[in-house]
């Protein structure tokens, strides 16, 4: 009798694993095994350019990048981009979003029209918004200057601090119809009896904002921050062709100062702890949302 | 009075609705405006610091010498000029990110049927595992595929694009796939099942069609990811055959040494122009598919 049930329950698990197999296949080739493996080599000394050290490190690299200060900074660097792009994305995009869920003439046009940037490639855009804060050519001087606002060009890209407000610009550029998009689907969510009952009540635009449609919109909010989140401490291509991590390590985010480390640098050993702990750090963070969405 | 006060606020907020939505408009269309307009100045407009002007002659040699490359390339010469390279690497781009769409929803849907509709031990820890890959970013995973793939001699062939692109988009075609079947109710396969269809003809035949739009937005968003991947074909793919528009781009520049802008925006507005088509064909889809997964960008 028992051996039957088996039987069964094993009838219904076959066609699963099937299914599934193909698939896990993919995902534990190219993604289990290589994180795995990355962590084993974090623990070896693996420059490519001086084998002669080459062996088991033990915790050693984690100790130096944790006692590195370009490690720190590439921190701070991310932490900062991070911060910069999520905030201004955020209020801007909920303002958009708002602007956008008026009644207006060509509404439905001006929604769609608005994804375009985000059709862009990121290199694409990361070129073009190169060749627009161009020094000697580029657009922004251009106008500034036609306009008065500035005597000289300005090298936007030859200052840290200035660099990277410009990479938050770009990356808002594109980014931002993504997150409009997604906050709009949510004002669409919100109920409108309530917004009703709000107005009878004799609530102002703001209190209608802050007490009832923010509090109904918590879900896709949180959505927002944790997908842009970690889309934001990936960020490598922008930095890679605008400034390649200078002026002065002003925009050396991590996945660039770590690429740098694997095959600029060639020390694999090296670029493998920073990798494990890149992965560690975006882990607890996923877990934090994770748990503040429970809680919401 | 009182009605007279209304009618003239609500006018200045209809006011600025308008100018707010011609601001974003601006600020949307200007760079992409931008990249066009320098793709068809002259040079000596290009590169000048005057006034921004509306250009004194337009011209399309930029375009006309992108098409003679085609020609080139089809007929298998040598690929040998900027133009050429990049033309080239547009259909190399074409071809890895529609493999690996194809390739990614077939594997990707069954899987995806399968976590959301089999009960089977271990599927919610595999879940939650798919979760965590979406959010790794590629340089966590490069080194260990960079000395496999060296040992295996695949550096700078196509297919080895085509399989490590798969190894990046699958958890995130699993995911949304998922999410997709699991709000189609399931009694219709169960009439299917009932009729006497197998597991997989229930799958084929009824959630296939069912999950169309699903397919449809994780198909779009795969593609483009693909189609903007870096680092991947950065690393492996190192000769001017197997480069991807992406790097072609990343590496564009004149025989003379110095970045030929025109060119260079010419090139942008081309590897824009399918992208851009998704998504003005799929746009409904591509929220779907955005909102559903989550992470992926």
């Amino acid at each position: 009798m028992k051996r039957m049930v088996d039987n069964k329950k094993l009838n219904r698990q076959m066609p699963a694993y099937k299914l599934i197999c193909p698939a896990m296949l993919v995902i534990f080739a190219l993604n289990i095994y290589p994180l795995l493996n990355t962590f084993v080599i974090s623990f070896q000394w693996k420059n490519m350019l001086d084998a002669s050290q080459n062996g088991f490190a033990g915790l050693e690299q984690y100790i130096s990048v944790l006692m590195n200060s370009e490690f720190w900074n590439s921190v701070k660097v991310t932490g900062l981009f991070v911060i910069l792009s999520l905030t201004i994305q955020s209020v801007f995009g909920m303002l958009i979003a708002l602007l956008l869920n008026q009644d207006f003439k060509g509404r439905r046009l001006v929604r769609g029209a608005i994804l375009a940037p985000w059709a862009v490639p990121t290199l694409v855009n990361a070129v073009l918004w190169g060749w627009m804060l161009n020094a000697n050519y580029g657009l922004i001087n251009r106008l500034l200057l036609q306009w008065g606002r500035i005597s000289e060009p300005v090298a936007w890209l030859s200052d840290g601090k200035i660099a990277m407000i410009m990479i938050v610009l770009a990356d808002t550029w594109r980014m931002l119809p993504l997150t409009v998009l997604m906050f709009l689907s949510g004002l669409q969510s919100v109920s409108v009896v309530s917004l009703e009952a709000g107005k009878i009540d004799g609530a102002n635009v703001f209190q209608r904002f802050f007490n009832i449609i923010l509090p109904q919109m918590k879900p896709i909010i949180l959505a927002v921050l944790i997908m842009r989140t970690t889309q934001t401490m990936k960020v490598f291509d922008i930095v890679y062709m605008l400034t390649n991590g200078g002026p002065a390590n002003g925009t050396m985010v991590i996945s660039f100062y770590t690429y740098y480390t694997t095959f600029k640098s060639l020390n694999f050993g090296l670029g493998a702890t920073l990798s494990i702990v890149i992965a560690g750090i975006i882990f607890l963070i996923t877990l934090l949302y994770l748990r503040v969405l429970r809680e919401a | 009075m009182k009605k007279k006060r209304k009618s003239i606020k609500r006018r200045i907020g209809r006011a600025g609705i308008y100018l707010g939505v011609i601001l974003l408009l601006l600020w949307t269309f200007a760079p992409l405006l931008w990249m066009f307009y320098s793709s068809i100045c002259e040079k000596s407009e290009l590169l000048t610091s005057g006034p921004v002007v509306w250009p004194e002659k337009v011209t399309f040699y930029r375009y006309r010498e992108f098409f003679s490359s085609i020609i080139k390339v089809f007929r298998g010469g040598r690929i040998a000029s900027t133009s050429e390279v990049f033309i080239h690497s547009i259909f190399n781009s074409f071809k890895v990110a529609a493999v690996t769409t194809g390739i990614s929803l077939l594997i990707g849907g069954m899987a995806a049927y399968a976590f959301a509709r089999l009960k089977f031990r271990g599927s919610n820890v595999l879940m939650i595992l798919a979760l965590f890959i979406q959010l790794l970013p590629t340089v966590s995973l490069v080194i260990p595929l960079y000395e496999t793939v060296s040992r295996l001699g695949m550096i700078d062939r196509i297919i080895t694009l085509v399989v490590l692109y798969l190894g990046m988009v699958m958890a995130y075609a699993i995911w949304v796939l998922h999410g997709y079947f699991k709000s189609i109710p399931p009694d219709l396969e169960d009439a299917a099942r009932i009729d006497g269809c197998s597991y997989f003809q229930a799958f084929l035949r009824v959630i296939v069609p069912l999950a169309k739009p699903g397919y449809v937005a994780v198909g779009t968003l795969v593609f483009l990811m693909c189609w903007d991947e870096f680092l991947y074909a950065l690393i492996f793919m190192n000769s001017k055959k197997t480069t991807t528009l992406t790097v072609a781009l990343s590496q564009f520049s004149t025989t003379h040494g110095g970045i030929d802008y025109g060119m260079l925006m010419a090139g942008g507005c081309i590897a824009t122009l399918i992208p851009m088509l998704l998504a003005i064909f799929f746009q409904k889809y591509i929220v779907l598919g955005l909102t559903a997964g989550g992470v992926k960008d």
